[in-house]
């Protein structure tokens, strides 16, 4: 029966790709569940609403006392009440539980794999965003909660090994890799049991400094509030290179407005001479190597 | 009861009958409607044109407000709290005290017909504690700091260490509102439970007390917890306590040593939508329940559904309590919880979709009089459809990514508080005006203001569902300016504003203006016709069945001048309809008059004539 | 037409009003306290490893105060059965004892909170040893052990300064008389730490003496320090918002009850049954009031 629903629900008609929702384009996976949800919905509302004021529009002609002066007090036959309900009910029954909660339970139950991931600390603050990657080691610095101050507002440990390497970029631009998949090794792009080729997911570990905040991407179907005291990881896979918007979908305070941030996928395929030998690393990578902290347990950049 | 006249005072300001009680409550809440209509004209002047100094205006505002409102312009400080105080005061010190404090207080005991509420002195007390509450509100626009600036929903760290008094303000005017709606519900509850006349079975009464009795239970059991939470909050801001402040704050670049910590912010979001959600359904059953008494009296025909109708209002106030997280979705919650909350979101919808069938079935059929407190209440349909229908994208966690905190949520719920909820108001006031003045108001005046307030409406909000799917964030002061893909910094990047979706910022607020400019004939209208109205025929001009159209005009100390006893169902419209012409009731009208209804008081096995009426010309 | 049901009873709801009315009034009631009580879990289970305090309430103080409740909450039946029986004196002794019982409730609640007024915790920036400060040997499951926080009496500064009141006001150092005991200690440790004979240095031999050895402390040490009040911690915070907030709700029963025993009580000779009923009406809340109490005893107390 679930596995039925889920069917009906995959091949709807409704994933149309010209786009009457007027959201911005999609760059992430789970975004196209999210996309063909809202279509899906939006047009059963569309059909809902023509429905009922078309009713209302004949009602009010045909029943005007003018043209209608002796009320009728028998009224409508249940079946009618019935239907319109059991219509409604089927409707909400399916979209929520043959679609909503499924769609939504698979994209949290699918969380990648850290290693196979390209992992990223986002620390939101009063009005700005901080990312820092573990670099080249995939380990974080360690962090120690005495050594929290306004110059290191974390806690990072300075001159900590595995903090060495960590990368921390300018504020308010956070960059993440579009990286095929090939974990087969036969050197062809890995697809999904639907055929869509794979790309390394990413995941966002997110927390705040003072107040909440919350990380919408639109472009990417995300969005996460940033909670004090909490870390909260998030996860996408991003399907296309480009520059997104991060919206601020909290209010933090007078400079709300003005917390905008940028989210980048950008291609990180190394440049290889003709023969094939890698002559430079990605575009990523150098971006990258650029802002290792080194010993500073953090830049800041304020 | 009391023989004895009491003084202008005792009568007019220290009352204790529920008729001037509400009245009272009436005016304090359209006032308060008012202020938030201005503040809404000022947030959306600055949304229109970021950072321009207010036309008309604005030397004013520097004046009253100082430096937040520098140069006539709306700083981004002054631009959240006309945010937070437009939210607060059109839910708390507007709609609620309206369609809860004045239309039940005036319209429960007549319909009911009691002599007044159980409770006169405590009504009396809870009218008090409101408008006290209402005036520290507005008195926090002036403390340093100016008003509120959290949002009307509060949410600490932010509100705690936002550096205004103002915040302290609206947690204890808070307190005072909330212990005032308590003693309200309370009134309403023990009134309809104890003080029905004899004969006045439950399923005989009115929708309209059906829906304000539950009404009643959401603000009696749903407010303490955000009281609690209140308390909690005060603790914070005063007592430096820590109940939402968590461990490892910095505030702007320190570490907040002084703090104990330890405390969550997401408790406060949890006691906070604990009532939040009921709140929503404060706001439209109460409305439900207005254009129920309208539909069924101006379509001369019983309510379609009526068991139906009480049975889902019933469902709501249940289902109400257990969907509050989905205001929640983005914190983080894990599969479980989710599940739960999107289920039962859902199912809530369905209640209100079987009465929102009931009303739209029970024009069929019926003999529809298009009298203004009729357009008012069918307007209101389809208008809380598209409010209610986008309701349902947001019930499920996975659409809501998308739409959460965008102006698709503010498009959504102001569909359902203002053409909704409001039309609702305007269809009551159109409609029992004349029972409590005496008065009928101006119909070309009410056309007006009909059609211009539902093209306005109109004009708001749905542009800005088409602003939020696009991306419009809400609660930013500059209307998105910075998002915008003109702005420089946003070179080819993708979700940044379209033009499209920002310029319409400049119809919304035009529209906004026009909106406001068609409240002006009702305004007019509203008090010339209390004074100056064209006089009502009869004491039961529409023709009504409830009990409060069978009493005097205006209703006396008391209400009835004898003994009540009611005989049948509320809503006994032309159930004679096809019975040949027979004797007019002795009861409820002179013979060979057309009478096609039986007052609810009025003794059984009256026959009815059935000639088209005479008087019935002058409300078509 | 007057308003029904003032005192008789409606048959099929079986109440008259008033009491309708309070049975409303205390599900909202129950609502805030219920809200109240999930917060306390909400932050308990929130709580970090060690974090929340143990053992800093005077368990018996506490118990004997719901004893004075459940004696008042008697009391209060009796009265009212005494004028069911129409009897004013009889009722009137009963009341005597009832507010006698809330005054004294109220008067030890007063106390307890003084007596956590001038308890002063002090964290340090670096954990202190037992090297350092023998006087504070009761601090010290293991000797070697250093810990983050001492608490103690600090004389004549009153409950609600902190370190940066105290810098403002010029202060370099602060006196604590350290308690016998850290509340960290499990009473086991306690226990063991009170036999433990270490006469290296007698001041500790019994933790009770240690009071009177007071450690002086530089400022610049401190990276917070807090008396036992609600800024104290979650712990103390939701300690005093509770009883506080039940502590008024006692004050408005005895109130209430005060104003029926003398101003209202000329209503006995015009309505007597009204009279009673306001008894039942008020009486009703006071047991509500002594429930929450009941609830709040084990959870905070003992839990
Ligand atoms: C009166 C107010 C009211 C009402 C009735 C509702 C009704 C509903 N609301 Fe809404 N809601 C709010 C007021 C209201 N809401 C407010 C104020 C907020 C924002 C708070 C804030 O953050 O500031 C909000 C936010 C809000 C959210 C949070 C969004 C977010 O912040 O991310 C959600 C999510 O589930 C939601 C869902 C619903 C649902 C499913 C209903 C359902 O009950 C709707 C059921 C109704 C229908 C399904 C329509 C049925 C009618 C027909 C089908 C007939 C159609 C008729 C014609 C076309 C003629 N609402
Ligand atoms: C009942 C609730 C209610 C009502 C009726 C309204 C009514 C309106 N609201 Fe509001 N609004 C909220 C509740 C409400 N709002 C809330 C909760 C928020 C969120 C705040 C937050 O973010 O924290 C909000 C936020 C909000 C925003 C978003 C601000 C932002 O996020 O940046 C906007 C923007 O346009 C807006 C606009 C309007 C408009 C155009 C109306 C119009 O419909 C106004 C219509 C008003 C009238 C028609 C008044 C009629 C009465 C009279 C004319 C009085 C007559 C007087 C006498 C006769 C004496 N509202
Ligand atoms: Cu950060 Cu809004
Ligand atoms: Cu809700």
């Amino acid at each position: 029966m679930m596995d039925w629903l889920r069917n009906l629900s995959a091949n709807m008609p409704l994933a149309w790709h010209f786009d009457w929702l007027n959201l911005p384009e999609l760059a992430s996976r789970h975004g196209e569940d999210v996309d063909r949800l809202l279509k899906g919905v939006h047009f059963a509302m569309l059909l809902l609403f023509l429905g009922w004021i078309g009713y209302l529009a004949v009602a009010l002609l045909r029943f005007r006392a003018k043209r209608h002066p002796r009320a009728n007090p028998a009224g409508v036959k249940n079946i009618v009440f019935v239907l319109v309900i059991g219509v409604v009910i089927l409707e909400e029954a399916v979209t929520l539980f043959g679609v909503a909660i499924p769609l939504w339970n698979k994209n949290l139950a699918d969380y990648p794999d850290e290693t196979q991931a390209t992992v990223v600390r986002v620390t939101a603050q009063q009005f700005t965003w901080n990312a820092r990657y573990a670099g080249k080691d995939g380990k974080f610095g360690a962090q120690n909660q005495a050594l929290i101050s306004a110059g290191n507002p974390l806690g990072y440990v300075p001159g900590d090994q595995a903090g060495k390497d960590d990368v921390v970029p300018p504020l308010k631009d956070i960059r993440v890799p579009l990286e095929p998949v090939d974990a087969d090794g036969d050197g062809e792009q890995d697809v999904d049991s639907r055929g869509r080729p794979r790309f390394k997911p990413v995941i966002i570990h997110l927390t705040s400094k003072d107040v909440i905040h919350s990380f919408k991407v639109l472009p990417l179907r995300i969005c996460q509030d940033a909670i004090p005291g909490m870390s909260i990881p998030i996860h996408f896979m991003p399907t296309r290179e480009g520059k997104y918007v991060i919206t601020c979908a909290q209010l933090c305070g007078n400079g709300h407005a003005t917390m905008i941030g940028w989210l980048t996928v950008m291609d990180n395929r190394p440049q290889r001479a003709a023969d094939g030998t890698i002559v430079a690393p990605g575009a990523f990578d150098q971006w990258q190597a650029s802002y290792v902290v080194g010993d500073a347990p953090q830049r800041s950049f304020e | 009861m009391s023989s004895h006249e009491p003084g202008l005072i005792r009568k007019y300001i220290f009352s204790t009958d529920h008729k001037v009680i509400g009245i009272q409550y009436a005016l304090t809440s359209l006032a308060f409607l008012f202020i938030g209509l201005m503040l809404m004209l000022l947030m959306r002047w600055q949304l229109a044109n970021p950072g321009q100094p207010v036309p008309i205006v604005g030397g004013a505002l520097e004046g009253l407000l100082g430096e937040p409102a520098g140069e006539g312009k709306i700083s981004a400080d002054l631009y959240n709290s006309f945010g937070a105080m437009h939210g607060t005061i059109m839910i708390f010190l507007g709609v609620v005290p309206l369609v809860f404090g004045a239309f039940a207080n005036y319209l429960v005991p007549l319909q009911v017909g009691a002599a007044d509420m159980a409770f006169p002195k405590l009504n009396m007390l809870s009218y008090f504690l409101y408008l006290i509450g209402g005036v520290i509100m507005l008195v926090s626009f002036f403390v340093p700091g100016g008003a509120a600036q959290a949002g009307w929903t509060s949410y600490p760290p932010l509100a705690t260490i936002i550096p205004t008094d103002g915040q302290t303000y609206w947690l204890v005017a808070m307190v005072f509102l909330i212990t005032s709606s308590l003693l309200g519900s309370i009134n309403i509850i023990v009134t309809v439970m104890q003080l029905r006349v004899p004969g006045l079975t439950w399923m005989r009464l009115p929708f309209f007390v059906w829906s304000e009795f539950v009404t009643a239970f959401l603000l009696l059991l749903a407010f303490p917890p955000m009281e609690a939470g209140a308390i909690l909050q005060l603790m914070d801001r005063l007592a430096g306590t820590s109940f939402y402040m968590p461990h490892g704050l910095i505030l702007s670049g320190q570490p907040a040593t002084g703090l104990s910590g330890g405390g969550s912010p997401l408790l406060w979001q949890h006691l906070f939508w604990f009532l939040g959600h009921p709140e929503v359904y404060v706001l439209i059953l109460p409305a439900m329940g207005i254009v129920t008494e309208v539909i069924a009296n101006n379509t001369r025909k019983p309510i379609w559904g009526y068991r139906a109708l009480v049975g889902s209002a019933l469902a709501i106030g249940f289902l109400s309590m257990v969907v509050w997280a989905h205001h929640m979705y983005v914190t983080g919650m894990g599969t479980g919880i989710s599940m739960f909350f999107q289920t039962t979101t859902t199912i809530i919808s369905i209640p209100s979709v079987i009465i929102m069938t009931c009303l739209m079935l029970s024009l069929w059929g019926g003999a529809i009089r298009f009298t203004v407190p009729m357009l008012f209440a069918i307007a209101f349909l389809p208008m809380f459809g598209i409010g209610g229908l986008t309701g349902l994208p947001l019930a499920f966690t996975m659409a809501d990514v998308a739409l959460h905190d965008s102006y698709y949520i503010i498009g959504h719920f102001h569909y359902v508080v203002a053409p909704g909820t409001i039309f609702a108001v305007f269809a009551g006031i159109y409609y029992w005006f004349p029972k409590v003045t005496g008065r009928h108001m101006n119909r070309g005046l009410g056309y007006l203001h009909f059609w211009g307030s539902l093209v306005c409406m109109n004009l708001i909000f749905f542009p800005m569902l088409f602003q939020g799917l696009g991306g419009m964030g809400r609660r930013m002061s500059d209307g998105g300016y910075i998002y915008s893909a003109a702005h420089p910094s946003n070179e080819g990047v993708i979700g940044s504003l379209s033009d499209a979706v920002v310029q319409l910022n400049g119809v919304i607020a035009w529209s906004a203006l026009a909106l406001a400019a068609f409240q002006l004939p009702f305004i007019y209208n509203f008090f010339y016709s209390a004074f100056a109205g064209r006089p009502v025929e009869n004491d039961n001009p529409w023709q009504a069945t409830t009990l409060e159209w069978q009493t005097p005009t205006p209703p006396p100390h008391g209400n009835f001048t004898q003994e009540m006893f009611v005989y049948r169902e509320p809503y006994a419209y032309s159930l004679h309809a096809n019975e040949p012409a027979g004797r007019a009731p002795e009861s409820s009208a002179t013979a060979g008059e057309f009478v096609d209804f039986e007052a609810q008081n009025q003794p059984l096995g009256a026959a009815v004539t059935t000639e088209m009426p005479a008087n019935q010309a002058s409300i078509l | 037409m007057k308003i029904p049901y003032t005192t008789e009873i409606r048959e099929d709801t079986g109440l008259y009003n008033a009491k309708a009315g309070m049975w409303l009034f205390l599900a909202s009631e129950a609502m805030l306290f219920g809200a109240l009580f999930s917060a306390y879990v909400f932050l308990r289970i929130g709580a970090w490893e060690g974090e929340w305090p143990h053992g800093l309430l005077n368990v018996p103080i506490g118990a004997f105060n719901t004893l004075v409740l459940i004696t008042s909450s008697l009391t209060v039946a009796m009265s009212w059965t005494s004028l069911k029986m129409g009897d004013l004196q009889r009722y009137r002794r009963f009341q005597f004892v009832t507010l006698f019982c809330a005054a004294a409730f109220l008067g030890i609640k007063g106390w307890e909170y003084f007596d956590k007024f001038n308890h002063y915790e002090i964290w340090l920036k670096e954990p202190v040893s037992s090297q350092e400060y023998p006087q504070l040997a009761g601090h010290f499951a293991d000797p070697d052990q250093p810990v983050a926080s001492v608490i103690g009496h600090i004389e004549g500064i009153g409950p609600f300064q902190t370190l940066a009141s105290l810098q403002e006001e010029g202060e370099s150092a602060v006196e604590l008389h350290p308690d016998a005991f850290h509340y960290r200690l499990s009473a086991r440790q306690q226990a063991e730490l009170r036999k433990a004979e270490r006469p290296s240095d007698p001041a500790v031999s019994h933790g009770a003496d240690a009071e009177h050895a007071s450690v002086r402390i530089d400022l610049s040490r401190i990276a917070r320090m807090s008396a036992f009040v609600p800024r104290h911690g979650t712990f103390f915070a939701t300690y005093f918002t509770l009883t506080g907030l039940h502590a008024l709700h006692v004050l408005g029963g005895a109130l209430m009850f005060a104003f029926i025993l003398w101003p209202g009580a000329r209503m006995w000779r015009d309505d007597p049954e009204r009279y009673t009923n306001s008894v039942e009406v008020a009486g009703l809340f006071w047991h509500f009031v002594d429930l929450v109490w009941i609830f709040l005893f084990p959870v905070i107390y003992l839990l």
